[in-house]
């Protein structure tokens, strides 16, 4: 498991400058323009990305059938994509979390909200993507992921639209309260799903 | 006795091709090539040892070891090379080393760099500027960098130059002085098979021709060279194959059925490959 989520690190940090290029841009644009929510954003769709680059490198160099020639066992090989995930989310909340403290003066409980929030839409975008990726590879799945992605969006702009009323702000801060949950709750289910996908695989 | 590798009534089936009740059995300390022309099956034989794809029958076992129970178990001793590398293309062999000896428990560093000397391969050039044969020796050597008893290998040293695959038939000569280990190997060049292998299997068409140690199909079969009226007074079950030419016939014959002075040559394992399979086609 080490051996594996090391081997995606050496391989990341060929790309390590270009995500610090565009950090520092969404860093500089967010502090220019006052919006520190933009970086915290931001960062956590470069994690989130993470786990997906690592998957279409595998791909590219055939890395999964000769894995499996080691001592690893399928489900350790889906495992690994998912930690690698989380450090980078965390990585992203820590950093999120740490520069708001001192670049900005929001409090420190809505700080905290604000990051949980976006760390945990991060977890869950990870959720649903893996296991398309996984199933339909990385080229096909990109689709799919943008229809993931995209549908929700589109569906919470339409809805006033369709004369639904926006919801009250309590409900929406009870919905941020237990999002973390849910989040958790999704990422065990998708390492599930994925775990089970990957064993039905043939390389 | 001892099988490195077993292989019982084996069958997959595809759309449009079957590999259809393939039966090899790989005595410990020896090493089978494993023949057949492309898209014969090789691979998809390959792959089902190593679990990489599923069975529909059959039974598969490794040193001993049922690869759908128990296979994670012996996979540090199982070296695998395939047809072409699959390592992390933008690392270099310091790099890959790092994360390899999290991945083996035998992983024995030394021994790595080490052969990646003897092959002359360098250790900080990213994996994708390799020549091919450099990425064959660098996947040789991560097979030999663990406790491997047996190694199992796709094409090689197939696209490799004569020189380099010289290098690499000697390194497997040395793998097999240590009477537990084996080796199976899969390729099209059969010549090179021919010079280091002590069993040789032929598939074909999906299905397993023959699989019989060297020595004995070289010792079995002859090529008698005659005339068709001659060929008439042999015996059919004497014949394995017939070629025509314009003098005469070719026939691959078992030595011993033959009786009656006739000159028989040495049959080579490309002819009896290439007779077995003519006389299925006609």
């Amino acid at each position: 498991m080490i051996g594996l989520i090391i081997k995606d690190l050496i391989n990341l940090k060929k790309l390590s400058k270009i995500y610090l290029l565009i950090l520092l841009f969404y860093f500089i644009v967010s502090i220019a323009g006052g919006n520190q929510d933009m970086f915290g954003g931001m960062i956590v769709m470069l994690a989130v990305m993470i786990p997906i680059t690592a998957l279409s490198y595998d791909e590219k160099n055939k890395w999964d059938r000769y894995a499996l020639t080691m001592p690893l066992m399928r489900g350790t090989i889906v495992l690994s994509k998912y930690i690698l995930g989380l450090i980078f989310l965390i990585a992203a909340f820590t950093l999120a979390f740490i520069t708001n403290i001192i670049f900005t003066e929001i409090i420190l409980y809505e700080n905290l909200m604000i990051n949980l929030t976006t760390f945990s839409v991060g977890i869950i975008m990870i959720s649903f993507i893996l296991p398309i990726i996984l199933k339909f590879g990385v080229e096909k799945g990109r689709i799919l992921m943008m229809i993931v992605i995209f549908t929700p969006v589109a569906i919470i702009v339409m809805l006033p639209k369709l004369g639904i009323p926006a919801p009250e702000q309590e409900t929406i801060e009870m919905f941020l309260k237990y999002l973390p949950v849910a989040a958790i709750i999704t990422y065990v289910l998708s390492i599930l799903v994925s775990v089970s996908i990957y064993k039905k695989k043939e390389f | 006795m001892e099988y490195a590798l077993q292989l019982i009534n084996v069958t997959k089936q595809y759309k449009d091709f079957k590999l259809d009740n393939i039966n090899i059995k790989l005595p410990q300390g020896c090493i089978m090539g494993f023949v057949g022309e492309n898209g014969a099956g090789k691979s998809t034989t390959i792959k089902l040892i190593l679990d990489l794809i599923n069975r529909d029958r059959g039974q598969i076992t490794v040193l001993g070891k049922d690869n759908k129970i128990d296979f994670n178990s012996i996979k540090e001793n199982i070296g695998v090379v395939m047809d072409e590398s699959s390592f992390p293309d933008n690392l270099n062999a310091k790099e890959i080393n790092k994360f390899m000896k999290r991945i083996y428990k035998t992983w024995d560093e030394d021994k790595f760099f080490k052969l990646l000397k003897q092959f002359s391969i360098a250790e900080d050039k990213s994996i994708k500027d390799y020549s091919r044969g450099m990425k064959m020796k660098f996947s040789i050597a991560v097979s030999l960098s663990h406790d491997s008893k047996i190694l199992i290998m796709d094409e090689a040293t197939s696209g490799l130059d004569p020189i380099v695959r010289e290098e690499i038939l000697d390194i497997f000569l040395e793998f097999i002085q240590d009477e537990s280990n084996s080796i199976f190997i899969s390729s099209h060049i059969i010549s090179d098979l021919e010079k280091i292998c002590d069993y040789i299997t032929f598939i074909h068409r999906g299905k397993v021709v023959f699989s019989e140690p060297k020595d004995e199909l070289l010792e079995k079969y002859g090529i008698l060279k005659c005339s068709e009226k001659e060929l008439e007074k042999i015996e059919v079950s004497a014949v394995k194959g017939i070629r025509k030419n314009k003098f005469g016939v070719e026939a691959l014959v078992f030595k011993n059925k033959i009786k009656g002075s006739y000159v028989i040559d040495k049959a080579n394992i490309e002819d009896i490959m290439l007779f077995h399979v003519k006389e299925q086609v006609l």
